[in-house]
């Protein structure tokens, strides 16, 4: 994107913010006359008012409020849509890379282990993943399949991540952190979007978008293909793990009455192809959605929403795995002011999930019962209180959840900022979080391999195991130097129990609560806006993870997969719009090595060099790990596969 | 409820197609806009050789623009003169043109040259609009609708602005 339609896009968000700051000072004034003289006329009439009038109509315009990051008290990192488009990224996990403190490891063609403050692996479950207020991650072992959600980055506005516990106003399950995915208003969206790339390794990538808007409401369609192939394992041979995808969907924007109000709905269909035993057990997945969002602002800091969706899937392993899912949520958030120093949110949710599991093979795994269907209710609150005005500030939430695995969950959350002078806050939290036992936690069943007889349980999971626990402490120091210099440091000591382990004295072994353990680290993040067109930062977090099991546990599987999670992360990520086509985004990461995973530490460098050629169309290279040949970030039991240097050309054609 | 009901495809189709429905026809920004224009002509006079016997109004390229201007002026009279709504889809026919609207400042870059004779007011958004190209460029403050008004274009073009039109401007840049 050129240096020109960013400023445009600068000037808009100005005025965006001007109206909107305005109409707050003006509210009101002009609350009496919102019901405006126009409703009453017809396409003629207007025509014939004097100017004067004319110039008294409301007309409604889009306004946005932001959130001011710099006051809150939470490790927090919003992540723009512009800055992924200028990274060159095309996936989901690598756009999450530039995040500093979310750890991405690939591990194969199509699976990733995205964590942030540790625990990671291919089913992490104590991450919050939201992808416009629909939760991406699966209710079998709440986990998130990251290479399903390859939306277009073009439809990105921004991706918010808190590290660090958000349970009290994101639910179970936000543990150690939350990832929210906000995409573009269909207004936003250009009239016809085409964006094709090819790389070595047979990775290819197509998309298209396109828009009809008029003044009360716009609607976007949109498609994506991918395809990835094979990696490769350690030993050069191929790990026929390559996958391919495709998603059509669309969003609409409406408009409703006066323009205080709005109607967002949103729907997908998508279709993967994932290889994973040879040929004849391919996995298909199939995942349809529907969403709707109703929204009323009355004043700018008043407001209520009403969201509700349905998500549709089919996972099947021909012979192996098959498992279709219904999931349908309904929730209701209010925010409003309350006195001079309070401000509110209130919400309520109710969640109904039901599913069908069939796993024909008895030596491998199995679910009992094969149909199951759980309901989760739950209701928060967030104040949000100006103890002394622009200077200190209290939050304090709790969200009460009832699920059918663990009962009532309570989970509070105290923190404060302060904030001495307008560049400096110094924050500190302490809050609680569960992460609630899942179906897998509860009915799996792992069969005894070939060849022992089919149907022989080894390992069972049990209706006792109870939710693991978090209780975190957290403090941060942020400081603005500048326009151009932001400093941010966070600190947590996280103590967890409960954590999943195998009671190894029954036969079958029981899922059990069989682990504890804490965790402590530090985040650095300098941002240094060297130019308006060139803009640096350098990241560090170092966590430090002691997690074993309890004192009298015969689990004997927590000690060899404990050590999963590097002890330093590091990333020098700079951007550089070197003239109003020619753009360059450079990082350079380093990860140490994961004992456990057999994983050396590596550092490696991506660079995105992107050509407006002319206004209409846009070039791209990207180069992925461009300092080693291969490398490997991640293996599981079933796979040692590397990830490949790799080079990626794009192009990109707006109308 | 039963898990064995599922919604299917369908349901996707049906929900686009009814959001497609939803859309209010109001269109009310830019009926506004369409009077607002209307009602500039009535405080400008043109170069005598211009003159002609119904006033053209050119909307640049949008259609959704042009039909809803159409409609909202249908019929109309300035100065004596009929208002007849075109719809522009080349530079070429601009000359044909009094008063030619370009939403969103589209193409303004392509037709710079044939925008720039005399005797054709331009009207655009914004105020930069207003000091580049533009006699009138739109602006909206606090949700209501502003202009700005370059006179020292409009006099460049031969056209004479009422100082009743001035003194509503937000801004009159000379």
């Amino acid at each position: 994107m050129s240096a020109t339609v960013f400023k445009k896009r600068i000037l808009h968000n100005c005025i965006a913010l001007a109206v909107s700051l305005s109409s707050a000072s003006l509210a009101s004034g002009a609350m009496s006359s919102d019901k405006d003289p126009s409703s009453a006329f017809g396409g003629g009439d207007l025509a014939d008012l004097s100017l004067e009038s004319l110039m008294n109509i409301s007309v409604y315009s889009a306004s946005k409020s932001e959130e001011p990051w710099l006051r809150s008290a939470a490790a927090i990192f919003v992540l723009t849509g512009d800055e992924i488009r200028r990274a060159g990224v095309k996936t989901m996990p690598e756009a999450l890379r530039l995040v500093p403190g979310v750890t991405v490891a690939r591990v194969d063609a199509h699976s990733w282990a995205v964590t942030t403050r540790g625990f990671n692996g291919t089913l992490v479950d104590k991450l919050e993943v939201l992808l416009d207020g629909r939760s991406l991650y699966t209710p079998l072992f709440s986990g998130v399949y990251w290479h399903k959600h390859n939306i277009l980055m073009q439809n990105i506005e921004r991706i918010e991540v808190i590290r660090g516990p958000g349970a009290s106003l994101w639910g179970a399950n936000a543990v150690n952190g939350v990832i929210n995915i906000v995409t573009r208003s269909a207004r936003e969206a250009e009239p016809l979007y085409l964006e094709a790339g090819a790389g070595n390794g047979e990775r290819t990538h197509a998309g298209f978008s396109t828009s009809y808007k008029n003044d009360s409401a716009a609607l976007q369609l949109y498609g994506r293909q991918e395809r990835f192939a094979d990696f490769r394992y350690r030993n050069g041979r191929s790990a026929d793990d390559g996958f391919e995808s495709s998603r059509l969907g669309f969003r609409s924007d409406i408009q409703l009455g006066a323009g205080d109000s709005s109607l967002m709905l949103q729907g997908e269909v998508y279709r993967d192809r994932v290889s994973q035993f040879g040929k004849s057990r391919d996995e298909t997945n199939e995942v349809d959605f529907i969403l709707a969002r109703w929204s009323s602002e009355t004043t700018s800091r008043d407001g209520f929403e009403l969201a509700a969706y349905v998500e549709e899937s089919d996972f099947s392993i021909p012979g192996l795995f098959l498992e279709k899912r219904r999931t349908i949520e309904v929730e209701g958030t209010t925010h409003f002011s309350l006195g001079d120093s309070h401000e509110l949110v209130l919400g309520a949710s109710y969640r109904h999930t039901c599913d069908e599991i069939d796993s024909p093979d008895q030596n491998l795994l199995g679910f009992l019962p094969h149909k199951r269907a759980d309901e989760t209710y739950d209701v928060f609150i967030q104040d949000q209180i100006e103890l002394i005005e622009n200077r200190v500030r209290l939050t304090a939430g709790v969200k009460a959840e009832k699920n059918n695995y663990s009962g009532i969950e309570v989970q509070p959350t105290l923190r404060l900022a302060y904030t001495p002078s307008s560049g400096t806050t110094l924050w500190g939290a302490v809050s609680k979080a569960v992460r609630i036992p899942t179906r897998l936690d509860e009915n799996i069943l792992i069969f005894a391999p070939s060849p022992a007889p089919a149907g022989t349980v080894i390992i069972a999971g049990s209706p006792n195991f109870d939710s693991e626990k978090l209780v975190a402490l957290e403090f941060g120091f942020r400081q603005r130097y500048s326009d151009d210099l932001t400093l941010d440091v966070a600190l947590y000591r996280n103590t967890y129990d409960e954590l999943r382990g195998l009671d190894f004295s029954v036969f079958p072994a029981e899922v059990s609560n069989e682990g504890e353990g804490d965790s402590s680290g530090v985040e650095v993040s300098i941002q240094w806006n060297y130019s308006d067109a060139w803009v640096h930062r350098a990241s560090y977090a170092y966590q430090h993870i002691d997690y074993h099991a309890k004192r009298g546990s015969t689990d004997t599987s927590i000690k060899t997969d404990n050590r999963n999670d590097p002890r330093h992360q590091g990333m020098l990520h700079s951007s550089w719009q070197a003239t109003d086509a020619l753009g360059m985004d450079m990082r350079l990461r380093n990860v140490s090595k994961l004992p456990d995973r057999k994983v050396d530490g590596y550092t490696e460098l991506d660079l995105s060099v992107s050509w407006q050629v002319d206004s209409n169309l846009r070039l791209t290279l990207l180069g992925q790990n461009l300092l080693d040949k291969a490398h490997p970030e991640f293996s599981t039991a079933t796979s040692e596969t590397e990830v490949h240097r790799a080079v990626v050309f794009g192009l990109e054609w707006t109308y | 409820m039963l898990c064995g009901l599922r919604f299917g495809v369908w349901w996707l189709a049906l929900v686009f197609v009814s959001s497609l429905s939803l859309a209010d026809e109001r269109q009310l920004e830019t009926r506004v806009k369409s009077a607002f224009i209307y009602n500039f002509t009535k405080y400008l006079s043109w170069p005598d050789d211009s003159m002609r016997d119904s006033l053209h109004i050119c909307v640049a390229r949008d259609t959704s623009v042009y039909e809803v201007m159409r409609e909202t002026l249908t019929s109309k009279e300035s100065q004596g003169r009929r208002v007849e709504v075109r719809l522009l889809r080349s530079g070429q026919e601009v000359s044909s043109c009094d008063v030619v609207y370009l939403p969103r400042n589209h193409p303004v870059a392509d037709w710079k040259f044939e925008l720039q004779a005399p005797g054709i007011v331009t009207v655009g958004e914004g105020s930069e609009f207003a000091s580049d190209y533009g006699v009138f460029g739109f602006v909206v403050v606090a949700e209501k609708i502003r202009f700005d008004i370059n006179l020292g274009l409009a006099r460049q073009k031969g056209v004479r602005i009422s100082s009743k039109l001035l003194s509503l401007a937000q801004r009159v840049v000379e």
